[in-house]
């Protein structure tokens, strides 16, 4: 019953469910807000992360290759004096396990990243 | 006696004031959508999200029709104050049997409807503070829900677009359990909508109730057995 409180309960009461109301708006915006934060932080490493270049060594010393933030191959650097001495055969294996490698941890580091971001969120 | 103003309420304005247009997290749907479309599941995940965008709540339209009730309600407990008032001030200068007969009236009759339709009038906006709660806690979730699914997404968005079967697939489970999701959360929205009609019904057939004070006693009527108090 709202009256056998009085007027007082009665105001009272009426405050709190419009409190009430409001404090579930904030709560439902701060969850919005988290969630585009967290889409910009995922953005912005996504960003830096391709302005990244990966150099991965072509072994045994034969040069190295260069992969970019989405590991797309933009290099080869070889050695001239290496490869003289080197299983010519074997080079463009060599490459494409550097390449993958490069690859490998391109993809290493976007996964920490976002889970930087994602633990930073506390989604 | 004099006609009975409405008091302001102190809690109106400030409530008022602090509402709020709540907004959905368009970036994240873009880009979980955009990261869908790898396993070619973007038109799934753009209706889920819609789903999503639909349960947002409006604030301000449900903050105006709560308090258009409990201004009602006010009004009755306004009138019933003052006839409490004006009954109490008779008592001081008159007595007898007309006196008390309209005393009993007042007191079992009159203030009773004014508390009975106050407290009808009451609940009702309180069921729409209820229904905004409900509503924007589970919009709440499911904007939560569209972040999560973006944080299992991302990681795979690379190896699937480049035909890696086990990301490929792993995007695509997460695809299909946000779609799933957010029917079951639809669904059990619907439920608790309907939960709450019925609730607001039953109050519906109170204000049907609502009724005017009985006929004023006889008793009272009579001028002759109205007394001076002594």
């Amino acid at each position: 019953m709202v009256y056998q409180y009085g007027p007082d309960a009665f105001t009272r009461r009426r405050e709190a469910a419009m409190s009430e109301m409001a404090d579930t708006s904030r709560r439902v915006q701060l969850t919005v807000d988290v969630v585009e934060a967290f889409t910009r932080d995922l953005e912005a490493a996504a960003e830096s992360l391709s302005l990244q270049r990966t150099e991965q060594e072509i072994d045994p010393g034969l040069g190295k290759v260069v992969v970019d933030g989405d590991g797309v191959l933009v290099d080869v650097q070889l050695d001239p004096r290496a490869i003289r001495t080197s299983d010519i055969a074997a080079l463009g294996q060599r490459i494409m396990a550097a390449i993958q490698i490069a690859e490998g941890r391109v993809n290493e580091t976007r996964a920490r990243l976002i889970r930087d971001v994602s633990a930073a969120a506390h989604l | 006696m004099p006609p009975v103003k409405p008091r302001p309420s102190s809690g109106k304005k400030t409530a008022e004031s602090a509402t709020r247009v709540v907004s959905f997290p368009e970036n994240a749907a873009n880009d979980l959508i955009n990261i869908a479309s790898i396993v070619t599941k973007a038109t799934e995940v753009k209706k889920a999200v819609d789903q999503a965008r639909d349960m947002k709540p409006d604030e301000k339209s449900i903050n105006i029709a709560a308090q258009k009730w409990y201004d009602a309600s006010q009004s009755y407990n306004d009138s019933r104050s003052g006839l409490i008032d004006s009954w109490n001030s008779l008592g001081a200068y008159w007595g007898g049997p007309a006196y008390t007969a309209f005393s009993n009236y007042m007191q079992s009759d009159v203030t009773s409807v004014c508390e009975d339709n106050a407290n009808t009038l009451f609940n009702i906006g309180d069921a729409l503070v209820d229904l905004y709660n409900t509503v924007a806690l589970e919009y709440a979730d499911a904007v939560a829900y569209i972040g999560q699914t973006l944080t299992r997404a991302a990681p795979l968005k690379t190896g699937a677009s480049e035909g890696h079967d086990e990301q490929f697939n792993a995007l695509w489970d997460i695809c299909a359990d946000f779609v799933g999701n957010m029917q079951d959360r639809k669904s059990k929205l619907i439920a608790a909508l309907a939960t709450r009609a019925a609730a607001m019904s039953k109050l519906e057939g109170q204000i049907k109730q609502l009724r005017e004070p009985g006929e004023f006693p006889s008793g009272a009527k009579d001028k002759n057995q109205w007394k001076p108090s002594t």
